[in-house]
């Protein structure tokens, strides 16, 4: 079957490919909100797009973007996920267990982005000011993130089946260690526990609790001891077939596991974008905003309906002229579209079918205007994709006709083929 | 890679009769994991899913001499990170105690096993 596609899919692409009407500017998913706002509004392409996970990594993409912290970024954009960039010690359940649910408390503080983008440009650069400087600012959320789709709730009853036949033998393991405890480990605990003869546990003065706090840090060299040298016979127990062959199914099942969620989905997404004239924060004025909501429902079996309502004030594109760059200016924009996706959450080949239509809300030369989108990809691995789009646009006022072959192309993963 | 899945340690207990809570947070994100706690031979917690939040051992006065057994396994389930980590905290005994363990894993898939041994002791 895969290489029937595969063939199919060369073949269409030889095709096509003396009429190809190369288009860079071709859009794909317009109904999806952009991940980060900020940089979508300012033109930053994904892969300029600086994710941080942890502080320090945040901190080393600032100061290689800011020339040591000695000057303001001149070209920068950064996604921030305050969750689990600061890791506070309030995460709550960051488990497959814990972050079933589709909606709660937790679900838009996790979602949560924050993106922040800088742009200068130069003199090659359509639609931007060389003289000005622009600066983002957009957040994304999610207040309904769907549900485990079947196949992820199959594969994680079976890890876990796996897991409770394995807590067996563990506790067996921790048994017969403690059971069977050399006579130095023994001693060691013994030792241990002498630290804090003489203390009065029920004094619970401010003094008093400092000394047993004292105490329990040399108490905690010894548990350093004891556990190295408990570590050790755990391991030694553990040389167990069983045990192994647990692991290895465990594994089979684990390493290919993906967490993917099916039902009711609700994004939300929103940026500004400023302009300032001779990069001065004086001279500064909205250069373009958009707020998007997103609504799905996916399913197992059907696929994936997706609505969306999006304002554009100033959008980069005018659909309606060709999908040309807009250079009205101080032009808003209301869309109002669905994609349609078929094909199972899990599956190899998808297909969707996506529409938009825009409403000028400004005064405006410009017709309200429809766009319509077939997007077809084929998953060769789990790191790289087959991707066909086929795309018209339509003018309102005109009788464009002919169909856009859009674009056929190989989305690659980095790494070896998963 | 630096970790620590094993922890041996007392608890001091005193000789009131507050509760003493056993709270666990597990992580890193999008891990799967499970644990049971047992207080000497009994069966506490069995197979628990996730964190543990605020799961009663007894009283102070009635803990003195026992040994609070965790056994917990990490199966790396997430595609972002290796990391597993397993961070203890008891509370309502003499002080308040947090024990942080954790791994991280060589590979996809792998598992992360942990083995806690916690004696409640009262000088």
């Amino acid at each position: 079957m895969k290489k029937v596609i595969q063939f199919l899919l060369i073949v269409l692409f030889v095709g096509n490919a003396w009429s190809q009407n190369t288009n860079n500017e071709t859009e794909y998913d317009l109904l999806k909100a952009p991940v980060s706002p900020a940089s979508n509004l300012l033109g930053f392409a994904q892969s300029d797009i600086n994710k941080p996970t942890d502080v320090s990594e945040f901190m080393v993409s600032l100061q290689s973007a800011s020339d040591s912290y000695t000057s303001l970024p001149s070209n920068y954009a950064v996604d921030i996920a305050p969750f689990w960039l600061l890791k506070s010690k309030a995460l709550g359940d960051i488990t497959t267990k814990g972050l079933e649910n589709s909606y709660g408390k937790n679900v838009i503080p996790q979602s949560l982005v924050l993106s922040f983008a800088i742009k200068n440009v130069d003199s090659t650069t359509i639609n931007f000011n060389t003289n000005s400087t622009y600066a983002g600012f957009g957040l994304k959320f999610s207040i309904y993130r769907g549900d485990y789709d079947k196949t992820t709730k199959e594969k994680l009853s079976q890890i876990q089946n796996l897991q409770k036949l394995k807590l067996d033998l563990m506790q067996n393991i921790q048994d017969v260690t403690e059971e069977n405890l050399p006579l130095e480990i023994i001693e060691l605990k013994e030792k241990r526990k002498q630290i804090f003869i003489n203390v009065d546990v029920n004094d619970e003065s401010e003094d008093n609790l400092a000394l047993i706090e004292l105490l329990s840090k040399k108490a905690a060299k010894i548990d350093e001891e004891i556990e190295q040298k408990t570590a050790i016979l755990l391991n030694e127990n553990k040389t167990n077939s069983e045990l192994k062959t647990i692991d290895d199914k465990i594994k089979t099942i684990a390493s290919q596991f993906q967490l993917t969620r099916v039902g009711f989905t609700w994004d939300i997404a929103g940026g500004i974008g400023g302009e300032f004239h001779n990069k001065s924060f004086n001279q500064g004025k909205i250069y373009n905003a958009g707020v998007w909501t997103t609504l799905g429902y996916t399913t197992e079996k059907t696929g994936a309906f997706l609505g969306l309502v999006r304002y554009l004030h100033n959008p980069e594109r005018i659909f309606a002229l060709d999908n040309a760059i807009n250079d009205q200016k101080s032009v808003s924009t209301f869309d109002t579209g669905f994609r349609y996706i078929l094909g199972q959450p899990q599956a190899k080949l998808n297909a969707s079918l996506e529409a938009i239509y825009r409403s000028f809300l400004s005064e405006s030369e410009i017709d309200n205007s429809w766009r319509l989108m077939l997007n077809i990809d084929y998953a060769l691995f789990k790191n790289q994709k087959l991707t066909f789009s086929f795309g018209k646009n339509y003018d309102g006022t005109t009788t464009k006709d002919g169909n856009l072959v859009a674009a056929l192309g190989m989305v690659f993963g980095f790494g070896n083929k998963r | 890679m630096a970790s620590k899945t094993n922890l041996d340690t007392l608890y001091l207990v005193n000789d009131k009769n507050r509760k003493v809570k056993l709270n666990i947070t597990v992580g890193d994100e999008g891990q799967t994991s499970m644990l049971t706690v047992r207080l000497n031979k009994t069966v506490l917690i069995e197979d628990h899913e996730g964190n543990l939040i605020d799961c009663e051992i007894g009283n102070n006065s009635e803990l003195n001499g026992k040994k609070l057994k965790i056994v917990a396994t990490i199966s790396d389930t997430s595609r972002k990170t290796n990391v597993t980590f397993l961070n203890l905290k008891i509370n309502g005994g003499v002080l308040t105690r947090n024990y942080p363990l954790y791994k991280t894993v060589e590979n996809e898939g792998d598992a992360a096993d942990y083995y806690c041994n916690i004696e409640f002791y009262k000088p």
